[in-house]
């Protein structure tokens, strides 16, 4: 027979210690006075909560903080370049292709990112002026990639995204994550990445993988 | 403002507390007054109803005790379960199942609402049943119209839920006490069994339907002890043999009622119409009859046997007969047939008493005991109160239905012992059983009772602000400025059809990001695995969805459209004021 504690007892109902002397007291729980101290049959006391439907502790969706890296998911998602098509519909054809694939991904994983990117541009461009867009699906959702990725995609020609400032656009950088902590964090560093008149004259220039990988280690040195 | 100014002058706060008192105080009387009145009506409307299937089913059993030694005879409780069965089945359509335990879900849960038909229906079918030799009782059925009765009466008056829930307390009583000529019993019945609550608004009118239903029976059928007896008296010694006796009683309840689930299953696998298995259970009942009739119909001539000490049984004979009767309820009750398990119970009680009795002879040859028909009586009280959980009915039954308030000391005992017994093994009664599985009984003013009446659509806040998938962060910063909330219900702009939430958590870190106010939009932060409440969903299911959940505030929805949303804090602030209504001072 395990046996527990008034404290443990408290712990596990995720009540006081008070709470459960006054039930003692009450009467209303299913304790043993051994020795001048109160102690629980835990699986008797297990079965009372549950009859009770008194809760074990669990966090209120507590925002866990996702430690991502913008480097490591433009690793992941890859850096492409000479990306053909005269609209967004055609390019996100290409984007579908190329991001990384691994098995774990469903079979219908690029039909599935195509119409989903579609729909969220439907509803407001994704193109942030400055001929950059940062095309992500409509929801958040887990697409098995395990950590999130952020796909670069230099385009052959720009295209017309409807972008705010109505500039065409000549890079995307398509954010796939799972959560939406993951995704609104991911969000705001690409978005500070490319907020600067440098960096986008820069990224006009086409750098190569691994300078542009080099600039963004530099730019958020925190990420691993 | 005027609630300020009366606390400032407790004196007066004091005084029209008082006052506010009174006048709720006298509300109440004047209900009790008016309900009380009600149940002379309800109460000679259920004692006609008993008095005429009584005499229907001694009618159709004087003619079938004149054949029972003809072969043919077997079929007859085919016939009648059969015919008992397609009536209730096919004519009706009924599915109120037993009796009793509808009639104890309906006071509690259903608002005192009843078939109309329930009046009549199971008067006829048990008519058809035990007139034809099934081993079931008539008290069940009678109960259900005389509760049928009171909740008509009700819905007659356009009565409100909790007035209709009491007179079907009060048609029961009258049933009861007029079959049995039993006022306290029928009283108790309604009280300890089907209403479960003791107060002013259900005892006294209880009691008046119980004296007008029985003294209406005594002027048509006369002022008749169903089972006259000898003066009996209890030693020392007896009343601790009553103790072995309870605990028997106890356990002979716990296998009628094991025994007759296992009897309900058996016979609902069988791959026939509804009306054949009836019809087969009362073919097994007619050949347990050809071979000792004693044990059909409700059985009160054994109980007379027993009473009177003429039975012939020897302590194998007495036996034989419990073990044939306890195969006959079975077979007649669970295999669909129509009836209730008052008259089985009384008869194995008094079955067990009697050879008890017998064999207290036998062992303690020498000390003056009781005679076994003394224990028979007392065991009777046994099976009611282990088979039912009424200890009350039982003791109270005994007492009047044989006018022998000499008994009450053994009466007691063993009707305690019973029920303890029982209750060591068997959670709910015979009644209550399969209502406690299906989550079905709350009894009055209980925790689970007032979540499971509080309708989900009282419980929401009437949400102004929603969200759309399109809204960009922007747009949020500044709908956010006003709100009071963390959770945003997110629903489409047209159709209201529910999304999913945002919370605020989720995007306070970025709210004073202004790179993203344009790019964000409300549909990427969406969370859509939480679960909705649906409008129709009681108070009860709200909670077990918050608990599971962990969420503070869930959607509740209607034909797919969001409502508003239900918020932790709001459900229990409602729960404690309905605590505070429906609890009486």
């Amino acid at each position: 027979m395990e046996q527990v504690s008034v404290k443990s007892a408290a712990e596990l109902l995720n009540v006081s210690e008070k709470t459960i002397y006054r039930w003692i007291r009450q009467g209303v729980i299913p304790a043993i006075k051994l020795q001048g101290q109160y102690r629980f049959d835990q699986r008797e006391l297990e079965g009372w909560a549950r009859h009770n439907r008194i809760g074990s502790p669990m966090s209120v969706i507590e925002g866990q903080e996702e430690a991502v890296s913008l480097y490591r998911a433009v690793q992941l998602g890859g850096i492409h370049y000479k990306i053909e098509g005269d609209s967004p519909g055609e390019i996100f054809t290409q984007v579908a292709e190329l991001l990384p694939f691994s098995p774990r991904l469903s079979p219908t994983f690029k039909e599935t990112l195509h119409t989903t990117l579609i729909e969220r541009e439907a509803l407001v461009s994704t193109g942030i002026g400055g001929g950059i867009a940062l095309p992500h699906p409509r929801h958040p959702r887990d697409w098995g990639l395990g950590e999130p990725a952020v796909g670069v995609f230099f385009l052959d020609h720009p295209v017309d995204f409807h972008a705010i400032d109505g500039e065409p656009v000549f890079v995307l950088f398509v954010l796939l994550c799972a959560t939406v902590a993951g995704h609104l964090q991911m969000l705001s560093r690409v978005s500070h990445l490319v907020n600067s008149p440098q960096t986008r004259a820069y990224l006009r220039a086409q750098p190569s993988r691994t300078d542009l990988l080099e600039r963004i280690r530099h730019a958020f040195p925190q990420d691993v | 403002m005027r609630f300020r100014k009366m606390s400032d002058r407790p004196a007066v706060g004091m005084e029209a507390q008082r006052g506010a008192r009174r006048m709720i105080h006298r509300t109440s009387a004047r209900e009790a007054a008016v309900l009380t009145v009600l149940a002379v009506g309800v109460g000679l409307a259920s004692g006609v109803s008993a008095v005429v299937l009584e005499s229907a089913v001694h009618q159709v059993m004087q003619v079938m005790v004149a054949f029972q030694d003809r072969l043919w005879i077997v079929a007859v409780p085919a016939a009648g379960a059969a015919l008992s069965s397609l009536f209730l089945h096919r004519l009706l359509k009924d599915t109120a199942g037993h009796g009793v335990p509808e009639l104890i879900r309906s006071s509690t849960f259903g608002g005192g609402a009843l078939r109309p038909d329930l009046i009549y229906s199971r008067l006829l079918s048990s008519f058809l049943t035990v007139g034809s030799g099934g081993s079931a009782g008539l008290e069940g059925p009678i109960a259900t119209s005389g509760g049928a009765i009171g909740s008509t009466i009700a819905r007659l008056f356009r009565l409100n839920e909790r007035r209709r829930s009491l007179l079907l307390g009060y048609g029961v009583a009258g049933a009861v006490a007029a079959i049995f000529n039993a006022p306290l019993t029928g009283t108790v019945f309604a009280l300890e069994v089907i209403l479960g609550e003791w107060s002013a608004l259900s005892i006294l009118p209880t009691i008046i339907a119980a004296v007008s239903a029985t003294q209406f029976s005594r002027l048509v059928m006369g002022n008749k002890i169903a089972f006259l007896h000898h003066v009996f008296s209890f030693s020392t010694l007896d009343l601790f043999a009553c103790i072995v006796l309870g605990v028997a009683a106890g356990i002979l309840s716990v296998l009628f009622q094991r025994g007759l689930r296992f009897t309900e299953r058996s016979f609902a696998t069988l791959p026939v119409p509804v009306w054949l298995r009836a019809g087969a259970g009362g073919l097994l009942v007619g050949m347990l009859g050809f071979q000792m009739p004693s044990v059909l119909h409700d059985g009160y001539l054994a109980i007379q046997q027993f009473l009177g000490g003429f039975s012939q049984f020897t302590l194998l004979g007495v036996g034989l007969f419990v073990l044939l009767k306890f195969a006959a309820s079975l077979l007649t009750l669970g295999s669909g047939g129509s009836g209730g398990v008052f008259a089985p119970c009384l008869v194995l009680g008094s079955g067990l008493g009697y050879g008890f009795g017998q064999l207290m002879r036998a062992v303690f040859s020498t000390a003056s005991l009781a005679t076994p028909s003394a224990y028979a009586l007392v065991g009777m009280a046994g099976l009611v109160a282990g088979v039912m959980h009424a200890p009350l009915t039982g003791m109270f039954l005994v007492l009047e239905v044989t006018d022998g308030y000499d008994l009450i000391l053994p009466l007691m005992i063993v009707a305690v012992m019973a029920m303890l017994t029982s209750y060591f093994f068997e959670e709910g009664s015979v009644y209550t059983r399969e209502l406690i599985d299906r989550g079905e009984l709350a009894r009055r003013g209980s925790d689970q009772h007032l979540l499971q009446t509080m309708d989900s659509r009282e419980l929401v806040d009437k949400e102004d602000i929603v969200l759309h998938e399109s809204m960009l962060l922007g747009e949020f910063v500044e709908i956010f400025k006003k709100a009071k909330r963390n959770v945003f219900p997110v629903v489409d702009s047209q159709t209201r059809r529910w999304e999913g939430v945002v919370y605020l958590d989720d995007i306070r870190p970025y709210l004073f990001d202004a790179t993203l106010y344009s790019i964000m939009t409300i549909g990427s932060v969406l969370h859509t695995d939480l679960p909705t409440i649906d409008a129709g969903e009681s108070a009860l299911s709200a909670i077990q969805k918050f608990e599971s959940s962990r969420a503070w505030s869930l959607p509740v929805i209607e034909d797919g459209k969001f409502l508003g949303m239900m918020s932790k804090s709001t459900l229990f602030d409602r729960y404690r004021r309905e605590l505070i209504v429906h609890t009486p001072e």
